[in-house]
């Protein structure tokens, strides 16, 4: 087809952006971590967004943490025990707090299944037949 | 002049109480005269109300702190410039602004509805001067933005330092005016159903003003969006915080609501549906002004907060209960016996595009509430932030896209399996040939490259689409390309136009998935004497600056910006120069930081002068935010498909 060069061409957006990535690993944990943990005294804020000097504080923490080998988990779970479950920017995968995500992955298929058999309930009986 | 102010306030509630009772004792007495004169006296709170916003707008010009509002968002140092945004800064004067939005809107709809439909306009006029009336009593009684200072001040306190951007300007008042004036449908499909006088000519009206709104809160989201981008604090272009949401679900409502009214305009199916919609969105609104206005839950927004939580949420319960009821007492009225033809059909696309869009607003609603929700089981406080709504919404966005690509070669009413595997064919081919070339050049994230290449589908669908549209013009009557591709889209712009805003949501939904997928965010300290390197660029920090104003204390970093050539480091080109800053406003114990931005087409080189070490010293943090220009330019893309499809026909293409 003539104009399937045309639709390549456009369609196809150069991705040459993503080659390179020399961050080390461990300041990419660091801002993973500092997304992760909001600022307790800042209004919706992480600690990666807020200038207050207690996110500063705790950015620092993160970083000596990562530096003396804690992991992931033992770090948010350290920020948990400090300040309180709301530290974190997300609810913990267990116990109650999982309904967060549980009601999603459940609502949503069913009701699209009920959506599903409704326009089946819908469609003109003439026309199957 | 404050005394005027509250004065005015107080004719224009009456007014619109007049407005009501008098249509109500018309309708049982039949008295035209009184009819006549509640129309006018709804029509006369326009007037009146603006007069209220102009001795607002005049005391802030004027610097007269005796009015406490104006003592509160502004001082003397503000250019006048700024008085536009100090109006809305705080709670009393965006509520005048809102009454003033909801008056212009209830008298142009009563004005152009009045031929269209006589026989519901009273019905319509009340629900709207209800809705005004509100927001005035609110004023009147509990918010008055004319209170006067109960002692004498020489300066005010000065306008929020975070407010002092252009994007300011637009983005408030936008959205607030797109949320205040979904009032407008609600009141025609409900002042209708009330009169039993559904018509098409009503829903008609009700579609434009839709696409209107619509389009104010799309362009008022976006711009929100920029201007959160270029400031520090606010989770770059989209943090999911509680008062964005609540300005993204009517949106989202409102987005499935005109693919459903396309539904009922061409095959008349879905009325009931959507009056749903039309209703979900405005209970939608409400909430928006309930959790804005102290509202229960945190947030970085915190400019109208105020302490009336209670009054905007019992009207936010009314505005549930007195539709229901409606509805439950008139539905019926409303079913007609239409009926779908197959799965292979635009409508069935259409029913699983509203299906997604809900579930998006409902999932980010339950994000929302979940905190209430939790301490209402007794358990202890929770944050749901940014990577809940990611993990959850960014799998339905994807499916609604892969639906982009498979409605618009849809055809009506029944389509067969062949003619779509025809038509799909090639969009197809080009989705699977990005997957292969994503994936030997640039493999890493298989997600990040599904999703990449679902917009090629959906822009090689709309392609297909005018590209053979375009060849049977050619053919058919001898046009040139250019003509034959105009009278093609012009020939049916509510369809065309919807193609280009789809232009413009693969745009935003490129610079969505370039950000979140390929985002590179590093810190760094930064000293004068030595070049940073940084993905492909090298940062020199040529000057510090610190000055002291009057309100605040600025920073400033200067970078010069070079670009390696040919790989060697030897080998640099100078390519910009950048100013970021960081300036602390001390009375309102407030940081504000402005980012130092390289935009360029595959992504901005995006530095933040976070802490000043010392004259020679800067802590920064970079990051490399690919495609996100891309959400900028949807703007204007998304103006414009929806403009095209807004613009009034000529009698010679009214055909559909």
């Amino acid at each position: 087809m003539p104009y399937l060069k045309s639709i390549l061409l456009c369609s196809i957006i150069p991705f040459s952006i993503f080659c390179s990535n020399q961050i080390n690993d461990d300041e990419n944990r660091a801002q993973y971590l500092f997304e992760n943990i909001m600022c307790p005294v800042c209004d919706g804020q992480t600690i990666s967004e807020s200038q207050s000097q207690l996110a500063k504080n705790m950015r620092d923490i993160v970083r000596i943490k990562i530096e003396e080998g804690s992991t992931d988990d033992q770090i948010l779970d350290y920020f948990k025990s400090k300040y309180g479950t709301s530290v974190l920017s997300n609810p913990p995968k267990s116990g109650f707090y999982f309904t967060v995500w549980l009601v999603p992955i459940i609502v949503l298929p069913s009701i699209f299944i009920g959506l599903l058999f409704l326009i089946r309930s819908l469609i003109n009986p003439k026309k199957e037949n | 002049m404050g005394i005027l102010g509250t004065f005015c306030i107080t004719i224009s509630f009456i007014l619109s109480i007049y407005s009501i009772l008098g249509f109500l004792i018309s309708m049982n007495f039949k008295t035209e005269e009184l009819k006549i004169s509640a129309r006018w006296s709804s029509y006369l709170t326009l007037p009146i109300i603006s007069i209220a916003f102009s001795i607002l707008v005049y005391s802030f010009v004027t610097h007269d702190f005796s009015i406490k509002y104006v003592f509160n968002h502004s001082n003397l140092a503000m250019e006048p410039i700024y008085t536009w945004v100090a109006i809305y800064a705080g709670n009393e004067g965006s509520l005048l602004y809102i009454s003033a939005v909801i008056s212009i809107g209830s008298f142009l709809t009563i004005k152009s509805l009045q031929k269209r439909i006589p026989e519901s306009v009273p019905h319509i006029t009340m629900i709207m001067m209800g809705i005004l009336s509100f927001f005035l009593g609110v004023m009147l009684f509990l918010a008055d933005p004319f209170t006067l200072l109960e002692f004498q001040a020489e300066d005010g306190r000065g306008i929020n330092p975070l407010l002092k951007h252009p994007g300011m300007f637009t983005h408030p008042p936008l959205l607030m005016a797109g949320l205040a004036t979904i009032s407008i449908p609600f009141a025609i499909t409900t002042g209708m159903l009330i009169s039993g006088n559904y018509s098409d000519k009503g829903t008609e009206f009700v579609r434009i003003t839709t696409l209107i709104i619509w389009l104010m809160l799309g362009i008022g989201l976006l711009l929100g969006s920029w201007w959160a981008y270029t400031i520090l604090g606010w989770g770059g272009y989209w943090a999911w915080d509680p008062i964005e949401n609540v300005g993204l679900m009517p949106w989202l409502v409102l987005t499935a609501l005109i693919h459903s009214l396309i539904v009922q305009r061409r095959r008349g199916m879905f009325r009931l549906w959507n009056l749903v919609l039309i209703n979900i969105a405005f209970v939608l609104s409400q909430f928006g002004m309930f959790i804005n206005r102290g509202g229960p839950v945190v947030s970085v927004h915190s400019f109208a907060a105020s302490t009336l939580g209670y009054i905007f949420l019992s009207f936010m319960i009314l505005s549930i209960i007195f539709p229901s009821i409606i509805f439950l007492w008139k539905y019926k009225e409303l079913i007609n016996s239409r009926k779908i033809d197959s799965f292979l059909s635009k409508e069935s696309s259409f029913l699983i595009n509203n299906f997604l869009l809900l579930a998006i607003t409902f999932v980010t609603l339950w994000g929302l509430v979940f905190p209430l929700f939790s301490e209402l089981f007794g358990k202890e406080p929770v944050t749901v932030g940014t990577p809940y709504y990611n993990s959850v919404n960014g799998p339905l966005l994807l499916i609604l896209i892969l639906l982009m690509s498979i409605g618009p070669i849809l055809p009506w009413k029944e389509g067969t399996i062949k003619s779509f595997f025809k038509n799909i064919r090639f969009p197809l081919m080009i989705f699977v040939l990005c997957i292969i070339i994503c994936l030997i050049f640039f493999s890493s994230n298989f997600l990040a490259i599904l999703a990449f290449s679902s917009l090629s589908l959906v822009l090689a669908t709309i392609l297909q689409e005018w590209i053979i549209g375009t060849k049977n013009r050619i053919k058919r009557f001898q046009e040139n390309i250019f003509i034959a591709f105009i009278k093609l889209i012009n020939g049916n712009r509510t369809k065309h136009g919807g193609y280009i805003v789809h232009l413009s949501i693969l745009m935003l939904a490129m610079g969505i998935i370039g950000t979140n997928f390929y985002q590179e965010k590093a810190d760094y300290v930064i000293s004068k004497d030595k070049l940073l390197d940084f993905h492909s660029y090298q940062i020199e920090l040529s000057e510090t600056e610190t000055k002291n104003f009057q309100d605040r204390i600025e920073r400033k970093a200067k970078f010069n910006i070079y670009q390696k050539q040919n790989n060697s480091e030897k080998d640099l080109k100078k390519i910009t120069e950048l100013e970021g800053s960081n300036a602390i406003y001390p009375s309102f114990n407030m940081a504000s930081v402005r980012a130092a931005i390289h935009s360029t087409i595959l992504g901005d080189l995006y530095i933040v002068p976070s802490e000043f070490i010392s004259e020679d010293e800067l802590l920064i943090r970079i990051s490399i935010n690919p495609f996100i220009s891309w959400l900028w330019f949807a703007g204007p893309i998304f103006f414009i498909g929806a403009i095209f499809t807004l613009w009034p026909r000529t009698e010679k293409n009214t055909k559909l």
